[in-house]
């Protein structure tokens, strides 16, 4: 009998070394992944994921390498934790140089946030507040979309009808055929595409109704309103940002964007010039409001310059400060990799979140690229871009060779 | 008979000429609500929808801010226009 004790106590013993050693060598610390770079933690927007991944690659490959740490929080969530110096212990993420994703573990404690991202202006979360040695940059503009399965016969959603469906998630007053709060699917509460849409829709957002599915991220509502595709492909509505959208708008887990249209406006618009291509026009021309610029956050010195000078390398490479062209070039594949229209190819800006009529005003980029960009992002330019490889190859309105295309400045 | 015949046709035909000039004319839009129900030109530049009879024969000032767009049937919202519900 005391053998037997003995025995059990051994098993248990080795059993107990053998899950903490598994444990501890579940995923290797975020700080010495053994990739080359300077580690830099981002934390906040799940969105943005695809585009981080994209970008993560040039700053790998920059002359002083930086190892973009990510945290995919949420925006509100990072804007947080930035704002009242939390540190975060969440699960960070790496991409080695093939782009494979490696899971990485925060120290112990959590990880001090050197940057956090948001899809949306910092007021637009709740209780967040900048502090006086703070600052917002902005970055590429993330778009985004209403999406329903691809088998729902929609294809346009007004703002007077997704305001009722996500005001009373299809009870009490119903907009057909989205009415089953099931199937109304919405993100978390510290999600920026969340707090956005509120501001899209002119909808409080303590008022907002619908079901989170999973943990309430990017991903779970794409899979949530994919999957509803064989039961209820018309009753399922979500939002997406275009980088999951449009990474998804076929193959094996597809959505369907639909166009949408402002309040009061006699029609809606596709981001894109149409649900099958990728140029963003309509973002960029001002005719789809649903988008905003990439924030970015960090701790300031009194000149504004972040006091981190590794973020301050990160944040010049979103912001095209001091890069040479060949960089700069590099950035936007990236930013149109990951789904994201860069500044350059915009018409139009912003300097507030959306509201249910936009307040987009015209825009001229320092140093336009749209044709560069819809080459990238369509596979070809524009009938009426010119190519070039240099100023004299260009003239008349568009004297200038930028990326190998002829822009008017 | 014959001679008043051809005095009813030639009556119509001078009233219809003067008409038919008068639609030629208002075929560019350029007011913010154009007055036409079909626009059957590829440029309106009104930001409304026409609520008007006649067809535009002819090519507006700048692009159609509809030609392109799709457009939800409102009529489908509980109290649209003036009364949707608040929650």
């Amino acid at each position: 009998m005391r053998r037997f004790s003995k025995c059990v106590g051994l098993v248990a013993f080795g059993a107990m070394a053998l899950a903490a050693t598994e444990a501890s060598a579940a995923n290797p610390p975020c700080t010495s992944t053994g990739l080359v770079g300077t580690p830099v933690f981002i934390a906040g927007s799940s969105a943005a994921k695809p585009m981080l991944k994209q970008v993560s690659a040039a700053l790998a490959a920059a002359a002083n390498p930086v190892r973009l740490v990510y945290q995919s929080l949420g925006s509100c969530a990072g804007l947080s934790d930035m704002t009242t110096n939390t540190k975060e212990p969440a699960t960070g993420i790496v991409w080695d140089g093939t782009g494979t994703e490696i899971s990485c573990d925060a120290p112990n404690g959590g990880a001090t946030v050197d940057l956090a991202i948001s899809d949306v202006f910092p007021t637009s979360c709740t209780n967040i507040t900048l502090g006086a040695s703070q600052k917002d940059f902005q970055g590429s503009v993330q778009v985004f979309d209403f999406v329903v399965p691809p088998s729902s016969k929609e294809t346009v959603i007004s703002q007077e009808a997704a305001f009722v469906v996500y005001g009373f998630g299809g009870v009490t007053n119903v907009v057909n055929p989205w009415a089953d709060t099931a199937f109304i699917f919405r993100r978390a509460a510290t999600s920026g595409t969340y707090s956005m849409t509120a501001k899209l829709l002119g909808l409080d957002i303590a008022k907002f109704k619908g079901t989170i599915p999973g943990a309430g991220k990017s991903g779970d509502v794409l899979t949530a309103v994919h999957a509803a595709d064989t039961t209820s492909p018309d009753k399922a509505l979500g939002v997406l940002s275009a980088d999951y959208a449009d990474t998804n708008r076929g193959g094996g887990s597809a959505i369907k964007v639909l166009a949408y249209q402002p309040k009061g406006a006699a029609c809606g618009f596709y981001a894109d010039s149409s649900s099958t291509t990728f140029d963003k026009l309509n973002v960029r021309g001002g005719s789809y409001p649903f988008w905003g610029p990439l924030h970015f956050v960090t701790n300031v010195d009194g000149q504004g310059v972040p006091v981190n000078a590794t973020v301050a390398l990160v944040l010049s490479y979103f912001t095209r400060t001091g890069l040479d062209v060949a960089t700069k070039q590099k950035m936007i594949d990236a930013e149109v990799a990951g789904y994201t229209v860069p500044q350059c190819a915009m018409k139009v800006s912003r300097t507030a979140e959306v509201g249910p009529t936009d307040s987009a005003a015209a825009f001229s980029p320092a140093e336009p690229c749209g044709c560069y960009f819809e080459s990238k992002a369509t596979g070809a330019a524009p009938k009426a871009c010119t190519a070039c490889t240099g100023d004299t190859g260009c003239s008349g309105s568009t004297p200038k060779c930028r990326y190998g295309f002829c822009e008017a400045k | 008979m014959k001679t008043n015949l051809k005095l009813v046709a030639l009556f119509a035909v001078a009233l219809a000429v003067p008409a038919a000039a008068l639609v030629a004319c208002s075929s560019d839009d350029t007011a913010v609500k154009p007055n036409n129900t079909v626009d059957s030109g590829t440029n309106d530049t009104g930001t409304q929808p026409d609520t008007g009879s006649q067809p535009d024969s002819g090519a507006d000032s700048s692009p159609n801010a509809c030609a392109t767009g799709l457009t939800f049937d409102n009529t489908r919202v509980p109290g649209f226009p003036n009364s949707i519900p608040q929650p």
